[in-house]
């Protein structure tokens, strides 16, 4: 290998044919790429998705590893990194395009965390320093950038964007949880490694340093979720052809169904145990939050979100109108360090996946 | 020197694909409207079938839905379009997921044998012709209006819809 000068030239290469992120890469050679390949457990022509849009093939392990290089990553993070990719490639990847404002969310679970020293406390959204958090968020970013092609303006037409598209990966601070973990919801034990990727708006915080009972705190949190925005995002889309629901006086009216908003609670620490010392399980949190995140038609129809059909035009303004379908819309997420600076993310897909074990690990 | 690695994976491509052949006339031909549910989508096209009835002496102009809002049209609807249209209209594209599928849905349906004018604003142009390269038709024409479409009250749809209507014409004519 030649100088410094010669490695920040090849670094440079990356960068002006567009293949990062902007940011210096690690240079990929034939030995990082194969101890990337067999961490993952996965031969190297395993399809972890279809051939997306932009995208020059079905997205393989063998490619994945080559961006894991560039992102820093270590090998051991690959099978974390093999789950969350084959999760959104096979499920939603439209959600890399949209004109709004959301990136994926990856939620670690399980003794990984441990093993990869995950951040999962203080600091979480921005995990400055955790090389898994930062390089495994990185080389997601990457494989979107490069093999689905949601370069800015290309493919990826998000008007604003958010910061949180270089990287949004967080550990469940599972240990301190007095509910148990995120993936124990989905019926998974605590000796498994999940990750559960949720495409999320960015997070809202939910300050309240005098909220002492699970009723303020929860309702602060209903609160943040309310704001007239979000009932632009949990708008009614058309059913099946030809379906019509009649109205009272007889009229047919095109039938809606609600497109189901989600949203996750990050309970931060001073807030978690004031809740559970009330002695509310995750399922009284949920139904709380359900209950009391809404608002009055009038208000967000004064602003001119009428064209939606989330209550019928005829209902009077002080109607209200539910955010959410059900309590099941609503994840609780244990994360983040102590104090009372809890937050809230509108979501609006999410998936649980197990993280196998590589194969002769 | 050291070896420099492509991380955009896939193997090289293919042959490229030409659009479907031209019509000599859109006279008296069948025309498709394909409708993505979008905000007034239904109502852009339907105007835009009227003008090239109106103006072009098409023959019948059927809607067919796609229920699939931003996702490609399923292999049911363009077997449906295949058999009740000679060229189709798609839209709307007025955003970034709902132009990208429009123009998918065209490419799917000129590989089919049907010109099909997927109809987008000019906010997402690029992006779609790199999307045509990369389904291996760069070939593929669609009409653009100026952006937004689907949230504009009905004379400034209509403003669009003709500007539209012989746009889909000049595209799918010969010569």
């Amino acid at each position: 290998m030649g100088s410094i000068d010669d490695y920040v030239a090849l670094v440079n290469q990356y960068i002006d044919k567009d293949l990062t992120d902007g940011l210096p890469v690690i240079p990929p050679t034939r030995e990082s790429v194969a101890a990337m390949i067999a961490a993952s457990g996965h031969e190297p022509g395993y399809v972890l998705g279809p051939q997306p849009p932009f995208g020059k093939g079905p997205i393989l392990v063998k490619d994945v590893a080559v961006n894991a290089v560039l992102a820093g990553c270590l090998p051991e993070y690959m099978p974390v990194l093999t789950t969350t990719i084959e999760a959104i490639m096979t499920q939603t990847p439209r959600w890399l395009a949209t004109t709004a404002a959301v990136a994926p969310l990856t939620v670690i679970n399980g003794p990984i965390r441990k093993q990869l020293n995950v951040n999962a406390g203080t600091n979480v959204f921005g995990s400055v320093g955790f090389r898994a958090n930062m390089t495994i968020g990185r080389a997601m970013r990457l494989c979107f950038l490069n093999l689905y092609g949601a370069r800015s303006g290309l493919y990826d037409r998000a008007t604003m964007g958010t910061p949180h598209k270089i990287g949004w990966v967080i550990g469940e601070d599972e240990e301190d949880s007095p509910w148990g973990s995120l993936q124990s919801d989905r019926g998974l034990t605590d000796s498994d490694n999940s990750v559960t990727v949720m495409i999320a708006h960015h997070p809202i915080e939910v300050n309240h340093l005098d909220g002492r009972t699970p009723e303020q705190i929860l309702g602060a949190m209903a609160d943040a979720l309310s704001i007239v925005v979000s009932f632009n995002t949990a708008y009614r889309k058309g059913a099946a052809a030809g379906e019509a629901d009649v109205l009272a006086d007889g009229t047919e009216r095109e039938k809606f169904e609600r497109k189901g908003l989600k949203a996750v609670l990050f309970l931060a620490g001073d807030h978690r145990h004031h809740i559970a010392r009330a002695g509310w399980s995750k399922d009284d949190i949920r139904s709380y939050v359900r209950l009391h995140a809404g608002r009055r038609a009038g208000d967000f129809r004064a602003l001119g979100y009428t064209g939606l059909k989330l209550v019928d035009e005829q209902a009077p303004d002080d109607t209200w109108v539910e955010l959410f379908d059900s309590p099941d819309a609503i994840d609780i997420v244990c994360a983040g360090g102590m104090g009372a600076h809890s937050a809230v993310s509108r979501v609006r897909w999410s998936v649980t996946r197990a993280i196998p074990d590589p194969v002769g690990a | 020197m050291t070896e420099f690695f492509d991380p955009t994976g896939g193997v090289d491509t293919i042959e490229e694909l030409s659009p479907a052949p031209r019509l000599v006339s859109v006279e008296g031909k069948r025309v498709g409207l394909l409708d993505n549910s979008k905000t007034n989508a239904d109502k852009f096209l339907t105007i835009v079938g009227e003008i090239l009835a109106r103006d072009f002496a098409v023959g019948e102009v059927t809607m067919v839905p796609k229920n699939a809002l931003s996702k490609p049209a399923p292999p049911e609807v363009l077997d449906k379009l295949a058999e009740v249209a000679d060229l189709v209209v798609v839209g709307i594209g007025d955003c970034g997921s709902c132009s990208t599928c429009c123009v998918h849905d065209g490419i799917e349906l000129e590989k089919r044998g049907i010109p099909a004018v997927a109809v987008c604003t000019e906010a997402f142009v690029p992006g779609l012709k790199a999307l045509a390269g990369m389904r291996n038709m760069p070939g593929y024409t669609f009409a653009v209006v100026p952006h937004p479409l689907g949230v504009l009250f009905d004379d400034e749809l209509r403003e669009r819809a003709e500007l539209a209507a012989p746009q889909v014409v000049s595209i799918v004519q010969a010569g």
